[in-house]
């Protein structure tokens, strides 16, 4: 702990790694697929289907999956033959159930990138986690954290907690602070907040040049197609809006091969929180003096929590080929033990 | 400032004489780059492909960032930098600017120790972005390998280097 003696508040050291991680890694799922009935079942799989190179695809990757099946199984297995089983076979493989076969259909040139998706973890364990996976792998990683334990306030690298907060109410409550290692703004987060991550080499992404703006508007691309006929979703002036309201905060880390952004979305908000953090000294002009609770707006409001976290791993699979990270980048380097 | 730059280098490419010849070139005559930024290469630097640039004048080397990189970037509002005394090693990250929102780390194109650091950034980190080859210089080392600077770009070369990064995103 740090302490900043103009202000008496603890910073939390950024430099130690967590001992236990808790992390569920799950199939890019799709919920809303298995809920559905059959006639939108049908319509979503004649949506997905596109023509006869990625039929021929299926049967080679069906007549994969018997192979292995027979490998492990035995006679029985020749009823995986009979036509009920291949139609359910490709459904299932339409929805990313079977994620390496998607990729190898769907995604095929793709780069491919490990989503890691989280519960709750604490917000400073979760920044630990991206510093160690930027600086220390070489692979791409999308992270998705489905809210953070108790509120904290999260700071960009030069924040100045005197500038940017009520210091007298964040020492009285006990706030935890954190400066975090990227760039950009204040936010409070807690349980209600959703966490979006991508780390990805600067080759990564076919015409990207890894500099802020660049990403900034991929990142953009990519949350387009998650608020697809959701919301009036735009990028202004670096901020993801809906309509004039910002519901994200971005930052970016830029190191000579990789690249971080990561996003804080505001699922939820308590009010009250929102009265430690000061109007900052450098806004967007399109805040234009507005309050936190005038500026800001609830992703509750669009969408359902988890609509939108799997419309963002259906978004990544359009960009990337998704697949499980190993858990031999866990173990190796620092004494992390992973509980899964 | 970024501006005036564009057009001092438009008027250099025209040869055309500017009424105030910016301060960057009363001393050095700039060489300059016709790829669509216009950013300016000075000759007598040199410079690596993470955009960082040095300045060798006898036992000190300068640090900073190009021109390229600093209009990439944008605005600068933070500047991270190490102290006097530390050491720098020929590819590694020694600080760190801050703009919309990003930090990119800064590299450094030579080994050697830190002797002086560039007070002046950390109230005007702007510097970087209107005079990256003068008033916006990061840190002076005392090179441990002068022999590296052999393996930096020329201007020439850097200018061809950016115009082929540019060109191929």
């Amino acid at each position: 702990m740090t302490l900043d003696p103009s202000t008496n508040i603890h910073f939390v050291s950024q430099f130690e790694y967590p001992q236990n991680l808790q992390i569920e890694q799950q199939i890019a799922s799709s919920n809303a697929f298995r809920e559905s009935g059959p006639a939108e079942k049908e319509a979503l799989i004649r949506k997905n289907s596109i023509d006869d190179a990625l039929e021929d695809k299926i049967c080679d990757i069906y007549e994969l999956y018997v192979e292995i099946s027979e490998e492990n199984s035995g006679p029985h297995v020749k009823v995986l033959y009979e036509e009920k089983y291949i139609d359910k076979f490709r459904e299932n493989l339409m929805f990313c159930k079977f994620p390496m076969a998607v990729s190898r259909t769907r995604n095929i040139g793709l780069p491919l990138i490990s989503l890691l998706r989280l519960n709750g973890m604490p917000i400073l364990e979760q920044l630990h986690l991206e510093e160690r996976l930027l600086r220390t792998t070489s692979e791409n990683w999308c992270l998705i954290n489905n809210g953070t334990t108790d509120p904290t306030i999260v700071m960009g690298v030069s924040g100045k907690p005197v500038e940017l907060l009520d210091t007298e109410s964040v020492l009285r409550d006990e706030i935890s602070v954190i400066r975090r290692y990227t760039g950009g703004g204040t936010v409070i987060v807690d349980h209600a907040t959703i966490f979006v991550t991508f780390i990805c080499n600067k080759d990564a992404i076919s015409g990207l040049q890894s500099y802020p703006q660049p990403i900034m508007c991929w990142s953009s691309l990519l949350y387009k197609e998650v608020f697809k006929g959701i919301g009036d979703f735009t990028l202004r002036e670096n901020d993801y809006v809906l309509g004039n309201r910002k519901f994200g905060g971005n930052a970016q880390s830029i190191t000579k091969n990789r690249w971080v952004h990561h996003t804080s979305f505001l699922w939820d908000y308590e009010i009250s929180r929102m009265g430690y953090l000061k109007l900052p000294k450098r806004a967007p002009q399109y805040r234009q003096a507005r309050d936190h609770l005038e500026f800001i707006c609830r992703m509750k409001d669009y969408i359902a929590r988890s609509d939108f976290i799997d419309r963002t791993i259906s978004a990544v699979g359009s960009h990337f080929q998704l697949r499980y990270s190993e858990q031999e980048f866990f173990d190796r380097g620092a004494n992390v033990k992973l509980s899964l | 400032m970024a501006l005036r730059m564009w057009a001092s280098s438009t008027a250099n490419a025209l040869r055309i004489s500017t009424a105030n010849a910016s301060s960057s070139s009363a001393v050095i005559p700039p060489a300059f780059s016709l790829a669509r930024c216009f950013s300016t290469v000075l000759e007598g630097f040199k410079y690596n492909s993470s955009h960082e640039w040095v300045k060798h004048e006898g036992s000190v080397a300068v640090v900073g960032i190009t021109d390229h990189a600093q209009d990439h970037l944008g605005e600068v509002v933070f500047v991270d930098l190490p102290e006097s005394g530390k050491p720098v090693s020929k590819g590694s990250s020694f600080g760190a600017v801050e703009s919309v929102k990003a930090t990119s780390d800064i590299n450094s194109p030579i080994s050697g120790e830190v002797i002086e650091v560039n007070k002046k950034l950390s109230d005007s980190p702007g510097l970087i972005n209107t005079s990256p080859y003068e008033e916006g210089w990061m840190i002076k080392v005392k090179p441990s390998d002068p022999s590296e600077l052999g393996s930096l770009m020329g201007p020439k070369e850097y200018t061809k280097f950016c115009e082929e990064e540019d060109a191929s995103h």
